[in-house]
């Protein structure tokens, strides 16, 4: 990466991450997620005792969903906010291409999405020890996945608020996100039922998104092994090819795009 | 003078800015903490009594937390299933699965639960038509061959037939499934597992399945063969006028009849047997037990 480009980057880091805090969302979410932890955590006070499988899988469903919000809300603001505001037009008359901007918006978002999920997880986590609930050392795993897979999705949406409106972005991308495992169970379905071809399947599979392969909750929830470092490695691998691709989507009309 | 007046305008607007956060909250706390009051005397006591459900069910407010109620119920009861195998979710299989026989039939190697035609929801990797993409599924989701599998242990999961059951009073096979891990969990655990089911029966008292279920434990574990008939007879009671279309009640009425004509069986008194087995097949013509009890 060229120093210009770390520049602008850092220079979005900083404004980017000042804005989510001043939007307040995050304050929100943790809210929330306490919440949701203390209200599975109520029925001890009627008597019922052995919940911890029951109260760490609602918590890990909260992270799950609220990560997932958060992460789409905040990239998806990143460029519609900026040509919206018009001050994207100071911002390209400097010595700065579309490229190196929207790279820099998707490190924005990425930072962003990845602190707040980051102080999400590890508050939930915090909450759940004090609560007596251990968690075992696949937790480190769940927590380096879903980091990957928050770059993942904001190289997704970022590219997909290039092509549509905000708010078919917003929809679209959340479509996209919660409903990733249901897209590819229909492909398996097809498969066995209408003998749908296996390549077919996988050139599918290739295309389409996988967030739900970047959460490992269930395994956490019920105190799995660790898991070989291979599988996160070909996730890291996929993410980064993925991810790319979609940001080269993005950039590719992006640079034609007429402003304003 | 003029610039302190100034400024302590500015610092209590300031402070006025910020008044609503924590007053919002100071509130919400309160009033919660009124809600709960009001709720916990009832909530504590609604498993307990009968009069619970009724004033339930006549309060239009609790009438529309019904549908939450059996929701919320619906969802745990999802959830046992996910919990007895570690997050390995399981799906009924599909036609041309059952009559191909390609899949992996999920079955018990502890008996703790029945597998009728049910297989893992990740494919086992034979038959997985995805390369890579397969092997990462298995690896990142709960995933084991179903076949001869083992189930967690069962006092993971006993709270949740007490939250069901608690969430919704007349989830009948929350009571009835509850009753029968209690008692899986530990054999020493009987009175435990028919105090769930008596409460069950207080709340459900025109249920057939829990009649019939405490009529098979006085019979089988508190070997009380007139307690047992007082139960079953009751189940009867309950179904004399309609065949239900719920699975559990209308196996809790077949099972009555089955039960009946068994214990009249085991006393020796066939006349007896021959007449509850002739009314079960009334009910259900095509039962096999019932007919080979009716030909002894």
């Amino acid at each position: 990466m060229s120093t210009r480009t770390w520049q602008i980057t850092r220079a979005m880091l900083t404004a980017g991450t000042l804005e989510t805090l001043r939007r307040k969302e995050l304050y929100v979410i943790l809210i929330l997620a306490v919440l949701m932890v203390f209200g599975a955590y109520t029925f001890h006070f009627f008597g019922v005792r052995g919940l911890e499988i029951f109260i760490k899988d609602v918590a890990f469903s909260a992270i799950g969903v609220l990560t997932t919000v958060l992460t789409v809300l905040i990239t998806a603001r990143q460029i519609p906010d900026e040509i919206q505001r018009r001050t994207i037009y100071p911002l390209l008359a400097r010595p700065i291409n579309r490229g190196q901007l929207l790279f820099a918006k998707w490190a924005t978002a990425t930072f962003t999405a990845i602190f707040c999920s980051l102080t999400l997880t590890l508050l939930t986590a915090g909450l759940l020890l004090t609560l007596g609930i251990s968690l075992k050392p696949i937790f480190i795993q769940y927590l380096l996945l879903k980091l990957m897979g928050i770059g993942w999705l904001c190289a997704l949406v970022i590219a997909l608020s290039i092509y549509l409106t905000p708010p078919a972005n917003l929809t679209l991308s959340l479509i996209l996100a919660f409903g990733s495992g249901v897209f590819n169970r229909l492909l398996l379905m097809a498969h066995w039922e209408s003998g749908f071809e296996a390549i077919w399947v996988n050139l599918l599979y290739g295309i389409l998104p996988h967030w739900d392969f970047f959460d490992m909750s269930q395994k956490v929830v019920y105190d799995w092994q660790m898991v070989p470092w291979w599988v996160l490695g070909a996730m890291g691998g996929y993410a980064l090819l993925s991810g790319g691709l979609w940001l080269l989507l993005g950039w590719w009309r992006f640079q034609r795009q007429v402003l304003g | 003078m003029k610039a302190f007046l100034s400024q302590s305008r500015f610092i209590g607007h300031g402070i006025l800015r910020y008044l609503p956060l924590p007053l919002f909250l100071l509130i919400g706390w309160l009033l919660a903490g009124g809600l709960v009051r009001t709720v916990v005397p009832i909530h504590t006591q609604r498993a307990e009594t009968v009069d619970a459900i009724t004033l339930y069910e006549r309060q239009a407010m609790v009438s529309v937390m019904g549908e939450f109620r059996s929701s919320l119920a619906s969802y745990l009861w999802m959830k046992t299933d996910e919990y007895t195998h570690g997050g390995v979710r399981l799906r009924p299989m599909t036609m041309r699965e059952k009559r191909t026989q390609t899949v992996h039939r999920a079955s018990s190697a502890d008996r703790l639960h029945e597998h009728t035609d049910e297989t893992g929801v990740i494919p086992e990797p034979e038959r997985d038509p995805r390369w890579l993409w397969g092997d990462l599924e298995r690896h990142i989701k709960p995933y084991f061959d179903v076949r001869h599998h083992f189930h967690r242990p069962v006092h993971e999961v006993l709270p949740l037939y007490r939250l069901m059951t608690w969430a919704d009073p007349t989830f009948v096979q929350g009571y009835l499934v509850g009753a029968q891990m209690i008692l899986f969990d530990n054999k020493q655990n009987l009175s435990e597992a028919l105090r769930f089911l008596q409460e069950g029966a207080r709340n459900n008292p025109h249920s057939i399945a829990i009649f019939t279920e405490l009529g098979r434990y006085a019979l089988i574990y508190q070997k009380d063969p007139q307690l047992a008939e007082r139960y079953l007879l009751k189940s009867i009671e309950n179904g004399k006028d309609w065949t239900p279309q719920n699975p559990y009640e209308r196996e809790g009425l077949l099972h009555a009849y089955r039960w009946l004509a068994l214990k009249a069986y085991r006393e020796g008194n066939r006349s007896q047997m021959h007449q509850w087995a002739q009314r079960g097949l009334e009910r259900f013509p095509n039962d096999p037990p019932l007919q080979m009890l009716l030909n002894r």
